[in-house]
């Protein structure tokens, strides 16, 4: 899976990312954090300006993660699918 | 302020063409959709003396149901945009892992009004055909609709759109 590394760097880090920038928005490229930023609009910027056309992971400093629901895949109601 | 109308018609008994019928109910709040690579990301690719991939055009099915917008995995790769995210949802057979996109989203019927979403989930929506609209490319979801008031009219037919 994509962006694996960041993930578990994320992971590894989030207890210390929340008490010191709960819900702004962390860069993360491979196992180095690129700063935390207000939106992910201007996490995105930073990291195109970093990493040009590579992967990067830009992920909200939350305790837990919140759950995306869309209930036409939750449902099947459209067929629509997400693919390995 | 920009204001679009979703309008479906109907044809009374005399001929006349009226607001309303079963169009809204049936296929619910679309409207045409153009996605393309983000204008930051155009600048990288001219940069570096790249092609710039074409934008798609498709529908837009409104989803109010729905944290965050979905965009046609094909779409996606058509553009070449890395992967900036990932996120579970649960789907009919269980939970499954996705990858989130930057895109730039676009409204031609609304003057081209556009927006860089960020984070957009890349899901299968191959085959999704839009009865008399199109392709269905983009689950418009409450992140994109955070930016809009949106008024529902289920008795005229009419969904209003107000940036």
């Amino acid at each position: 899976m994509a962006l694996e590394t960041e993930i578990q760097f994320f992971e590894e880090n989030r207890a210390h990312y929340v008490a010191e920038h709960s819900a702004k928005y962390a860069l993360i490229k491979g196992r180095e954090c690129h700063g935390f930023y207000d939106t992910p609009d201007t996490a995105y910027e930073r990291g195109i300006e970093l990493f040009r056309t590579e992967p990067f992971l830009i992920k909200q400093v939350l305790p837990v993660d919140v759950l995306d629901q869309i209930p036409a895949l939750t449902y099947g109601l459209l067929s629509a699918s997400v693919r390995d | 302020m920009l204001q679009f109308e979703i309008d479906f018609q109907r044809v009374d008994p005399k001929g006349r063409t009226l607001l309303g019928g079963p169009g809204l109910e049936l296929l619910g709040p679309v409207l045409p959709v153009v996605v393309a690579v983000p204008p930051q990301f155009v600048n990288v690719l001219l940069e570096e003396k790249k092609s710039v991939p074409q934008p798609s055009s498709g529908v837009a099915l409104i989803d109010t149901g729905a944290t965050r917008t979905s965009i046609d995995q094909s779409v996606i790769e058509s553009l070449g945009l890395p992967p900036v995210g990932k996120t579970t949802l649960g789907t009919a057979s269980g939970p499954r892992d996705a990858t989130m996109h930057a895109v730039q989203i676009s409204f031609p019927a609304m003057g081209n009004l556009g927006c860089l979403l960020p984070q957009a989930i890349a899901c299968d929506l191959a085959g999704q055909e839009i009865p008399g609209q199109g392709r269905l490319m983009v689950l418009f979801g409450r992140d994109l609709l955070k930016r809009f008031v949106m008024i529902y009219n289920g008795p005229l037919g009419r969904v209003s759109l107000i940036a």
